[in-house]
């Protein structure tokens, strides 16, 4: 029942956003910025400034492309949409300017990472050493409980290569946790 | 320690939410720059808008002799007159848009 009331509220704040109203606007950003910010910020590893001024990037696109939003999928995939594709243009200016050599460490084996167990006692930063696309399907799917088919819709790939990237990335966590307890074991 | 245990472990770890981020200004600080956009946004229509009339002073330099002749015929004072709306019209339809 309650469940059906915030869907309701939810839609009429939309429609009311759609048709001009800030203040519905502000409220959805209200509603939503703790989900979208909490998603940069996983993306950005642990560059939290960054990720607060792409998700405030996310939000203005958000009120100029409100007309866009059909309803087809949840708001707040198409949000997640919008900050995915920012954090993309971003990372990939960044990466041209030579200012941010995310990359190098994205794409690093997770070998090059075990003989650092503090490193690995942290999940989120055993993560940020997965591929961008690893780290944004786990994050979606597992984390945020989305299907396959809306994270798919929002990285804007083939739902094989969501799969995909789910399981190399959880392959390469769970080998960094494995490589971790053992080390663990060992000097208790 | 075996393996299924550490997938567990795992498993738990990924499907934990994220946390929750209080607002510390957050919203606010859209608000502002949605404002700043806002403003730019009326800044560059009303200039252009202001070149768009200065054009049409220079490009149709209205005289007595000009009016007279306009009034005169009426299929160039449509003309004249479409002339003169089309730009004011879509600067309209821009900003109202």
């Amino acid at each position: 029942m309650r469940d059906m009331a915030e869907i309701d509220m939810m839609q009429s704040l939309i429609t009311a956003a759609q048709s001009g109203s800030d203040y519905a606007f502000t409220r959805l950003v209200r509603l939503h910025q703790s989900s979208v910010r909490a998603f940069l910020r996983r993306l950005c590893k642990t560059d939290v400034s960054l990720a607060d001024d792409l998700a405030q990037e996310c939000f203005l696109k958000a009120h100029g492309k409100m007309g866009s939003y059909d309803g087809e999928g949840s708001f707040l995939s198409w949000l997640f949409g919008i900050a995915y594709r920012i954090f993309l243009d971003d990372y990939r200016k960044r990466k041209r300017r030579k200012l941010l050599d995310i990359e190098r460490s994205a794409c690093a084996p997770v070998e090059s990472i075990a003989p650092n167990i503090d490193m690995k006692l942290d999940l989120e930063r055993a993560l940020s050493f997965l591929k961008i696309e690893e780290r944004t399907a786990i994050t979606l799917c597992l984390t945020s409980g989305m299907s396959h088919s809306e994270a798919a819709q929002i990285m804007d790939m083939p739902l094989g290569s969501v799969k995909s990237h789910i399981a190399r990335g959880r392959t390469k966590l769970a080998e960094a946790l494995h490589v971790w307890k053992k080390e663990r074991l060992q000097s208790e | 320690m075996n393996r299924e245990s550490f997938e567990t472990d795992l498993d738990a770890l990924l499907s934990a939410p994220l946390e929750p981020i209080a607002d510390n200004g957050f919203v606010a600080k859209v608000l502002a720059r949605l404002e700043k956009k806002k403003r730019t946004r009326d800044i560059v229509l009303g200039a252009a808008f202001l070149v768009a009339s200065v054009d049409l002073v220079v490009a149709f330099p209205v005289s007595a002799f000009m009016v007279a002749d306009v009034l005169a015929n009426p299929a160039v004072a449509a003309v004249a007159l479409i002339a003169v709306l089309t730009p004011l019209v879509s600067f309209a339809i821009i900003a109202g848009d």
